[in-house]
């Protein structure tokens, strides 16, 4: 049996940070134990910071270009040739490898790329092969369409890919506007030939969370290792689309219940997109679970950056970007005025929410809902149940309240599945 | 001396390839506790069963905040 492997480590004023090949995993681990693993003691251990050296990912944009015009994008892309003055402002492939030596640096572990459409731009398996020689694992969100026989091998430097799939047939054009079916399922079923760690992306809207089940049950036949369901988002050419595009009030009450019944049935391995966290902790999942499994809404700024194509850093892809010159984050990152409004935001956080139980997890939801909704970005994340009013705050609990009478909750039967779905 | 093992803090299981948002797995809250426990049982022994055995050249860590 191939020994485990820890594929990189990072010295953080609590211990360090381990990042594990299988399961793929990050572990945060206190000082004694980085010492009984070999590791010797660093100076960040003088030190009491709640921010961390750097995210543990990035969150790259290679470029903006992208032929599918997908009607809902929140990068708001243009096909290639479109538009020569963004396309000369991206950096390429020398400039993104710079960008990647200076995440190598800090000891980020995973890259997330994507776009626009990545697999357009022909140096981007260079990119992605060179991200894995600097020592940081390189993922992927991509349409598929560029998937074929001759680079689908390629895909194997990637630690997870996956393939965006709103709906199944002619529902795939329910968010996207057109029938890129097809052509999704067709790179599904490389990848899995390839045996390379595949995955579905699902935007969820009010459109499609009835379809679902149809999706999941997909997802199982075609082997994919993970699903990973994606808030509708009002940005780029969303933004118009969201009123129409949003969950109702049901749905979002319903959301977490529904999902996970249906990756119990279909026995699919579920990831929530940060946005979707409010909807979770509606339904006072365990707060020491919520916090050693590390769910999380908005931790822009802190464990996530992004890097535009142009090389312009935000606290999150959908975050206006900030005047910090990649090249210097090392020096701007630990500073305390960068994205200050994401870090600083519980400190002054508004009701129900400095109230909330889940606060230090939550983080007010996706402030870009909140921004797009009510104009007001540090408000509440008008999608989240209790701030709808569906659900009561609740008291805000002690950590060391009983669990008994919480996991219950989880043991509930899926008679309840069925009444969501008439709702609905 | 007493031999300080130490303890995992937080686990975040998965790899997010989605490039716009921090995705989470919520595999842990429809796994019951004995499952759990399991896991991160698996997972302790994992790390140390990749114990360093020498340490390496570099041995400061990572730039320290401002």
């Amino acid at each position: 049996m191939r020994k485990p492997r820890v594929l990189a480590y990072r010295y953080e004023s609590f211990g360090g940070i381990l990042h594990l090949e299988r399961p793929a995993s990050l572990v945060w681990v206190d000082r004694d134990y980085m010492r009984s693993l070999g590791y010797p003691d660093s100076p960040l251990w003088d030190l009491d910071t709640p921010l961390l050296t750097a995210p543990t990912e990035v969150h790259l944009s290679v470029t903006r270009q992208c032929s599918a015009g997908c009607r809902g994008c929140y990068v708001d892309s243009y096909r290639p040739g479109t538009r020569p003055d963004l396309e000369s402002g991206e950096l390429g492939l020398a400039g993104m490898k710079r960008v990647v030596d200076v995440l190598a640096g800090m000891r980020v572990f995973h890259l997330a790329l994507g776009g626009g459409e990545s697999l357009e731009l022909p140096w981007f398996f260079e990119l992605a092969d060179y991200a894995r020689s600097r020592g940081i694992v390189p993922n992927l969100t991509t349409n598929g369409f560029r998937i074929d026989e001759e680079n689908v091998c390629r895909c194997r430097v990637f630690g997870q890919i996956n393939v965006s799939i709103d709906g199944l047939g002619e529902e795939y054009g329910f968010s996207r506007g057109f029938d890129g079916f097809a052509g999704a399922d067709r790179a599904l079923r490389l990848l899995r030939r390839a045996r390379c760690n595949a995955g579905i992306n699902v935007v969820v809207s009010r459109k499609n969370l009835p379809l679902l089940e149809g999706i999941l049950h997909y997802a199982r036949k075609a082997g994919v290792n993970q699903v990973e369901l994606l808030r509708f988002k009002p940005a780029g050419r969303g933004k118009g689309l969201f009123p129409e595009m949003d969950l109702t009030a049901g749905q979002a009450r319903d959301f977490f219940p529904l999902v996970t019944s249906l990756a119990r049935r279909y026995r699919t391995r579920l990831r929530l997109d940060c946005s979707f966290m409010p909807m979770v902790f509606a339904h006072r999942p365990d707060p020491r679970r919520v916090d050693f499994f590390s769910a999380c809404g908005c931790l822009g700024g802190e464990m996530l950056m992004s890097i535009g194509p142009d090389g312009a850093a935000g606290a999150c892809s959908f975050a206006d970007p900030e005047p910090l010159p990649f090249p210097a984050m090392p020096e701007w990152w630990p500073a305390e005025r960068t994205f200050a409004p994401f870090r600083a935001w519980r400190r002054n956080a508004p009701e129900p929410c400095a109230s909330c139980a889940y606060l230090e997890f939550c983080r007010g939801g996706c402030h870009v809902v909140a921004q797009a909704a009510s104009g007001d970005w540090a408000g509440p994340d008008p999608g989240c149940p209790i701030v709808r009013g569906n659900t009561p705050p609740g008291p805000r609990r002690d950590i060391d309240e009983d669990r008994g009478a919480t996991l219950k909750k989880f043991r509930r039967p899926c008679s309840r599945m069925y009444e969501t779905r008439q709702t609905w | 001396m007493r031999n300080r093992r130490g303890r995992i803090l937080k686990v975040r299981l998965g790899v997010n390839p989605n490039s716009s948002s921090l995705g989470s797995s919520v595999l842990f809250l429809m796994l019951g506790s004995p499952a759990l426990a399991i896991l991160v049982f698996t997972l302790s022994t994992l790390l140390r069963t990749s114990r360093r055995r020498k340490p390496d050249a570099e041995t400061k860590g990572p730039r320290l905040p401002v």
